[in-house]
């Protein structure tokens, strides 16, 4: 395939070789066949001089008798110029007296008129006369004609001698010099092809040189480069080709060292991330394992399965449980906190009762209603299902009731589930507390946010509730709203799809 | 305390946080269960060569034998495959609750629990096999 440069060189020159030679020797071969053409004319003009005079004379002479005599006689004449194949002699109004063609005749003195012999050639004489255009004989060749006039004495003209004269020697002449202008022309063309073959190589040669090696470093070998040492163009390719060979394998190194820095680094953080992992599992045993066993002990003592207990026994009891409850509480926030910040936190959807939920909460939450006298109700369609998680929609309820049991003093909580279009429902938990102020409603959902730094002290938690909740709701593709009139309560606001064609739609 | 279950059961406890595992035995013997705990999965694997229990609680993260190693090995083991297992960890993540369901144990339990929460659902268990 690298071969096919040199081939179109060597052809195109060869090509542009024949074409010129072609043109060459047709130029010359037309040039001089006018030029021989030129010299037979002249040549037969000059003959006419000489020998009109002693052909007419002698045809005068030998008018009446000895016609084989001046046959003889125009026989030697034609001789002595081979161009000139046949002399007629006409009278002034065109009649051929005579022609040397003609061989026999009874009585040379009652010639017949030109009808009985005539020939193309004769008739197309007449016409041309004096033109000595070439016209074509009867034997077929190219000739011409020359009619030459005879004055006599005092200026007569009686006869005329027309001298026909044919290109047949010229065929030759020409045929030759067009085979010399074939072989001069083959040897051109032969060492153009040669010539062009060498010059083609020279440059074919460096470029097939650069595709294998371009080969080379496509297979991987970068330390290949190529060594064309020339100023040219070629030259100047394969320098660039292997400052690029260099520049390509030093880029490569430097590629292949990231790789391997990320590598490592990769499998660091990697191992890091197990480790830490290990280590929340590890936390989170840490912190549950005993509150178990001091929750279930206090449980089981508050069950009085351990004997009776006395009244003060008893609030001690319920001090300690309420304090377990809270600490628990926060335990648990924390860790799925952080979970969710890790981002090890899915939603596993199906349908759920949420007026069941509601119930759970509700009851869950009975003690600390009891203790701060407040009321709560439930308002939900019986057998109302919807779709979600059904364990962090639980979380999400639990965390918006126990903040309306924690920021409210006296009043009611009311938890609702509607239906407020075809497949939603809205859920609603509202509260008679202290309530948000506008510029504080956008931040309650961020982490750590409490309303103020003192009610951390005055209400507890960590201020995670709100942010777990809205993390949950988000990975639901559900908001959260709140309206809130301060002093007067809070409306928690979130929905839910009633299946889960309705849930995909939103 | 509320309806107790036919008959009294045999309980497996693995857990080897000895706390735990003396409330739980408390709180099942209250229910009216026989209860024997194992502070180590492999203590658990000596004493199920010589005993049946009908209920096996099981913590996960014990240091030798692991809960979730501990679960292969009895499920695979013919005399013991039928043995129902509830697990009893502090780990409440999906994929570990998951994981636990594929072993084929039969409730996932998180601590910190009640002690009402626990013999609820360790008599559902029972009163299931029971059927």
């Amino acid at each position: 395939m690298f071969r096919s440069i040199k081939i179109k060189l060597a052809t195109s020159a060869s090509l542009m070789v024949v074409l010129i030679i072609t043109s060459y020797s047709l130029v010359t071969v037309v040039h001089r066949r006018s030029q021989l053409r030129q010299e037979i004319s002249e040549g037969v003009v000059s003959f006419a001089r000489l020998t009109v005079a002693p052909i007419c004379q002698g045809y005068y002479i030998y008018y009446s008798s000895g016609y084989f005599k001046f046959r003889g006689i125009v026989a030697g004449l034609l001789r002595m110029n081979s161009n000139v194949s046949e002399i007629q002699i006409i009278d002034v109004s065109g009649n051929v007296l005579f022609d040397s063609r003609i061989r026999d005749y009874e009585q040379p003195g009652s010639l017949p008129s030109p009808d009985q012999y005539e020939s193309g050639l004769l008739e197309r004489v007449r016409r041309l006369d004096l033109s000595q255009q070439p016209v074509k004989s009867p034997s077929g060749d190219w000739a011409i004609s020359v009619v030459m006039p005879y004055i006599e004495e005092w200026g007569r003209h009686r006869l005329s001698v027309r001298y026909v004269a044919n290109y047949a020697a010229l065929g030759g002449l020409v045929r030759s010099s067009i085979i010399q202008v074939l072989i001069t022309g083959l040897v051109f063309v032969v060492l153009g092809s040669l010539i062009a073959y060498f010059i083609a190589r020279t440059i074919t040669d460096p470029i097939h040189q650069l595709s294998m090696a371009a080969s080379d470093i496509g297979a991987g070998q970068l330390d290949r480069s190529v060594s064309v040492k020339s100023n040219d163009e070629i030259g100047g390719l394969a320098d660039s080709f292997n400052s690029m060979a260099r520049q390509l394998k030093s880029n490569l190194e430097a590629l292949s060292e990231s790789y391997d820095r990320l590598t490592r680094a990769n499998a660091e953080l990697m191992e890091l991330d197990r480790l830490k992992s290990n280590f929340m599992a590890n936390v989170s045993h840490e912190l549950k394992t005993p509150l178990t066993a001091i929750s279930g002990y206090a449980d089981y003592l508050a069950m009085e399965k351990l004997g009776p207990l006395t009244e003060t026994q008893r609030k001690g009891l319920e001090v300690m449980r309420r304090n377990i409850r809270r600490l628990t509480r926060q335990i648990k926030d924390l860790l799925e906190f952080i979970s969710m910040e890790e981002g090890q936190f899915s939603i596993t959807p199906g349908m759920f009762d949420i007026q069941q939920v509601f119930e759970e909460v509700v009851s869950n939450y009975r003690t600390e209603l009891e203790s701060k006298k407040l009321a709560a109700s439930i308002v939900c369609p019986p057998g109302l299902e919807l779709w979600g998680d059904r364990e962090r929609i639980f979380q999400v309820v639990d965390n918006l009731f126990m903040n309306a049991i924690k920021f409210t003093s006296h009043g009611s909580i009311i938890v609702t589930a509607e239906i407020e279009a075809p497949g939603r429902a809205r859920i609603e938990v509202a509260d008679s507390g202290v309530g948000i102020p506008p510029e504080a409603v956008a931040r309650i959902f961020q982490r750590f946010h409490q309303l103020d730094g003192s009610s951390t002290r005055k209400y507890g938690g960590v201020g995670l509730g709100l942010a777990i909740v809205k993390s949950i709701l988000d990975a639901h593709r559900t908001t959260i709203e709140v309206e809130s009139t301060p002093g007067r309560g809070s409306r928690f606001m979130f929905r839910l799809p009633t299946g889960p064609e309705e849930g995909r739609k939103t | 305390m509320k309806e107790k279950p036919t008959g009294r059961h045999l309980i497996m406890v693995i857990d080897d946080e000895q706390d735990v595992a003396s409330l739980v035995k408390m709180i099942l013997e209250g229910e009216g269960h026989q209860v024997i705990t194992a502070l180590s999965g492999h203590e658990a694997l000596q004493m199920l060569y010589q005993v049946k229990p009908d209920l096996i609680l099981l913590d996960i993260m014990m240091p030798g034998l692991d809960g979730m190693e501990f679960i292969k090995i009895v499920k695979i083991i013919d005399s013991t495959a039928q043995i129902p297992i509830a697990m009893m960890t502090a780990r409440t993540a999906p994929e570990d609750r998951a994981a636990a369901l594929r072993e084929k144990a039969v409730e996932y339990i998180c601590k910190p629990f009640t002690a009402a929460e626990l013999a609820e659902k360790v008599n559902k268990i029972l009163a299931q096999d029971n059927k």
